[in-house]
């Protein structure tokens, strides 16, 4: 898989980028786990993403596209994200890819992603809905009308337990 | 071109330390060193320092350092944020009330944010766009940090701006800021408050974002030219406590939205306290926060008081 980014713009208040490393692998379709963790003797555990959307961008008025479509992100270290996203050198952990994820008529969607095992730590989600399926024509970005997450959709993986967290796009991009 | 200027005098061993910054020269064998190297001196980027200081396990941290500009009017094109691990956000912000350069003050409390103005939103600008950083201001590089690992660690950030001749810029961005200071929430209650600014001159939306702290729970700005017309611009619901520091932010960069003089802003925000004590300014916030091409000064209109 090529570099990919998701920007996605914040304040502060500031703006987040996702940057997948060349070579982070991308799989991720239901209920199956994808990436690499790096395993050996650490204690590791695993999680299950779902996914929603806030009514802020439901009812939002740039929203322009039905809410369904791939997801694209990652999984960084939380300790390697700030409020403009990976911190310099930040490399993702874990690709995610969905085919389709439908939030068009329900809170939260049916499909989910697992990962593989990953070793106890606190995690960020940074990730993207492509509404208008245009991921690869658009380098690989969001662009205007594509939900995207803040640097705020943090987890912990506890040793031997599976994890469950909603991930919530909170923000149209553009 | 202007030369950079590093502000090297933020480091904490020439100034004498203030709370929270490295006393203990013992203690420095476990602690983690996340300090951002000092930026080579490039043409054409102004670089300030923020305070050196520790973090310890598991504290949320935010500390500000009294900067000065010194230097003629500049414009930039581009402000960055230089954090290392465990950086939550760096910001250079303007000085209400002006300390000596070098000052170092432990800002955690979100009631301090009344003592800064809105100075630097961390964007790039579209080419030909251009943001003025006035000369002789008096400044605050304010750092956060949040310490998930279980050794303390050393901090130390920059913020950048890529600056461009003044005579270069074929429009001037600058922020803006919409607040009332106008806003009570009981004690274990929801309250809510909206108000109204006109806008004074033409220009256009670049970025616009919303800003309320941890008992937020809904933002909401409408924009039309009279109270009749207005229409939904932009919409945090529910809003979270995390948004304090990073919300949600609307872009206008590739389609800048026109809004005429006259235009009506109506920012409108609610609240739920689980407090004992009646949330007021500046404990809590209401405040629509962006950038706007046009004007060449800061756009501020504060409601209330």
């Amino acid at each position: 898989m090529r570099p990919r980014l998701l920007g996605l713009a914040t304040f502060a208040c500031a703006l987040a980028a996702v940057a997948c490393a060349p070579g982070s692998d991308a799989d991720g379709a239901t209920g199956s786990s994808s990436g690499e963790a790096s395993s050996g003797a650490e204690a590791t555990g695993t999680v299950t993403l779902g996914f929603s959307v806030s009514n802020g961008v439901r009812m939002g008025p740039n929203l322009q596209d039905a809410l369904v479509g791939p997801v694209y992100g990652a999984l960084y270290l939380t300790s390697e994200v700030t409020i403009t996203g990976p911190a310099e050198g930040a490399v993702p952990i874990v690709a995610i890819e969905l085919d389709e994820v439908d939030l068009s008529t329900v809170e939260v969607a049916e499909v989910t992603w697992t990962s593989a095992p990953l070793p106890a730590d606190r995690y960020t989600v940074l990730a993207m809905l492509d509404l208008d399926g245009n991921f690869e024509q658009s380098d690989e970005l969001p662009d205007p009308g594509d939900p995207v997450t803040l640097p705020t959709q943090a987890f912990e993986i506890i040793a031997g337990e599976d994890m469950s967290f909603v991930v919530i796009f909170d923000m149209i991009y553009g | 071109m202007k030369r950079a200027i590093v502000a090297s005098i933020a480091l904490c061993g020439s100034l004498g330390c203030a709370d929270g910054v490295i006393d203990e020269p013992s203690a420095m064998d476990e602690v983690i060193d996340e300090r951002v190297a000092i930026p080579a001196d490039e043409p054409g980027v102004l670089s300030f320092a923020g305070a050196e200081f520790l973090v310890e396990p598991g504290e949320d941290k935010v500390m500000c350092m009294s900067v000065d500009y010194d230097g003629e009017d500049i414009a930039y094109h581009d402000a960055r944020s230089l954090q290392g691990r465990g950086g939550h956000h760096v910001v250079l912000l303007g000085a209400r009330e002006p300390q000596p350069a070098g000052t170092v003050e432990d800002c955690s409390n979100s009631a301090d944010m009344a003592k800064y103005e809105v100075l630097m939103i961390p964007q790039a600008l579209p080419p030909g766009y251009g943001t003025r950083l006035p000369g002789g201001r008096n400044m605050v590089i304010q750092s956060h940090y949040i310490n998930t690992t279980d050794r303390p660690i050393l901090v130390r950030d920059f913020v950048q701006f890529d600056t461009m001749p003044m005579e270069d810029v074929e429009t001037w961005a600058a922020p803006i800021l919409l607040g009332t200071l106008d806003l009570a929430v009981p004690p274990h209650q929801t309250a809510e408050t909206s108000f109204d600014c006109v806008l004074e001159q033409d220009l256009e939306l670049l970025l616009l974002t919303g800003h309320m702290h941890e008992w937020g729970t809904r933002f909401q700005v409408d924009v039309g030219p009279s109270t009749d017309e207005l229409e939904l611009l932009y919409l945090v619901d529910p809003w979270r406590a995390e948004f304090r520091d990073v919300p949600p932010v609307t872009l206008y960069l590739q389609d800048p939205k026109p809004l005429a003089k006259g235009t009506i802003l109506r920012t409108s925000c609610a609240w739920a306290s689980d407090q004992a004590e009646t949330l007021v300014f500046p404990g809590e916030m209401c405040i629509t926060v962006g950038i706007v091409a046009g004007p060449r000064d800061p756009i501020e209109c504060r409601v209330g008081g």
